[in-house]
């Protein structure tokens, strides 16, 4: 995992809506919604009450909401979650409870979407078709043809070709309007 | 499965109709209808299977589209394609496999949540 990880402590409760392009691990609470073009780890003692979108997921804590990552959702042994998946790859660990849908694409292999997608726009046949797809494989090689997820995040599936200029990131954390901060005591 | 040796459906076999049985069950080859088994039901990587189906346990590593019902568990192998509902107290759904459809297992969510 990467070098920036920011933790939501085991005592800090967040309200609002979390962005960010680094790794993030919830050992506390988070309410309302988290989109990352990193890793969401949520840890046993972490509880996310939100919808989220990022690249990974690993959920060993609690999840209710829906998750649409880029890349992979991994519910591990001792992780609950009540909500949808939309992701290519998605890991149900034995001992792991898990409620609601998963979508991993397309089941049909590789070669029928962009068929489907020429026929869908038939007033330009010559040159189109084949490029949406194209532009795809360069953002995430496993999704070339996956259906549009229902409740995808389209800036955040594309951010991931901006890993590679990841190094010096201005960080564009919690911009959103509505945000407070609650720190519980036990 | 059991010390017995269990009952093979071949891959050159193909069922149409009700499977019923209370035995461990392997099926190589391509099954349409309802299965219905007290046992283990295993599906190969060259088998097919559409159908809904209740049984104890259950294994895929082929091709399985329909509704599970399984008493103790259903695991999904890394190879496996499926699509279906699945309801089941543990279901285990490897990486690599491809899987599209609802799972119905116990969440013990906290109180406040």
């Amino acid at each position: 995992m990467a070098e920036v990880t920011t933790v939501i402590g085991d005592t800090i409760r967040f309200v609002g809506n979390l962005q960010g392009d680094e790794d993030l691990t919830v050992r506390g609470r988070v309410e309302g919604t988290i989109q990352l073009t990193r890793a969401l780890i949520v840890e046993p003692t972490g509880v996310v009450k939100a919808d989220v979108s990022v690249q990974n997921a690993v959920i060993s804590g609690v999840v209710v909401g829906n998750v649409t990552a880029s890349d992979s959702v991994e519910i591990t042994q001792e992780g609950r979650m009540v909500g949808d998946i939309a992701a290519p790859r998605v890991i149900l660990v034995d001992g792991a409870s898990f409620r609601g849908q998963v979508d991993m694409g397309n089941l049909e292999g590789i070669k029928r979407e962009p068929v489907r997608r020429a026929v869908a726009a038939p007033s330009r046949p010559a040159a189109p078709p084949a490029r949406k797809p194209e532009a795809r494989v360069a953002a995430a090689p496993q999704q070339a043809a996956r259906p549009e997820p229902v409740k995808a995040a389209p800036e955040a599936r594309a951010e991931p070709a901006k890993k590679a200029s990841l190094e010096a990131p201005k960080p564009r954390l919690m911009t959103d309007k509505k945000r407070k901060v609650v720190v519980k005591k036990h | 499965m059991t010390a017995d040796t269990p009952c093979v459906i071949g891959k050159g076999i193909q069922i149409k109709g009700n499977l019923s049985g209370a035995e461990d069950l392997v099926i190589e080859g391509r099954v349409e209808g309802h299965i219905s088994l007290k046992n283990h039901l295993a599906i190969e990587s060259t088998g097919q299977i559409v159908a809904d189906m209740t049984t104890r346990s259950l294994s895929v590593q082929g091709e399985v589209s329909g509704n599970i019902e399984a008493e103790e568990m259903v695991e999904i192998k890394a190879d496996a394609k499926v699509v279906a509902d699945i309801r089941a107290p543990r279901v285990i759904i490897e990486d690599g496999a491809r899987f599209k459809g609802r799972v119905e297992m116990d969440v013990q969510l906290p109180n406040d949540i």
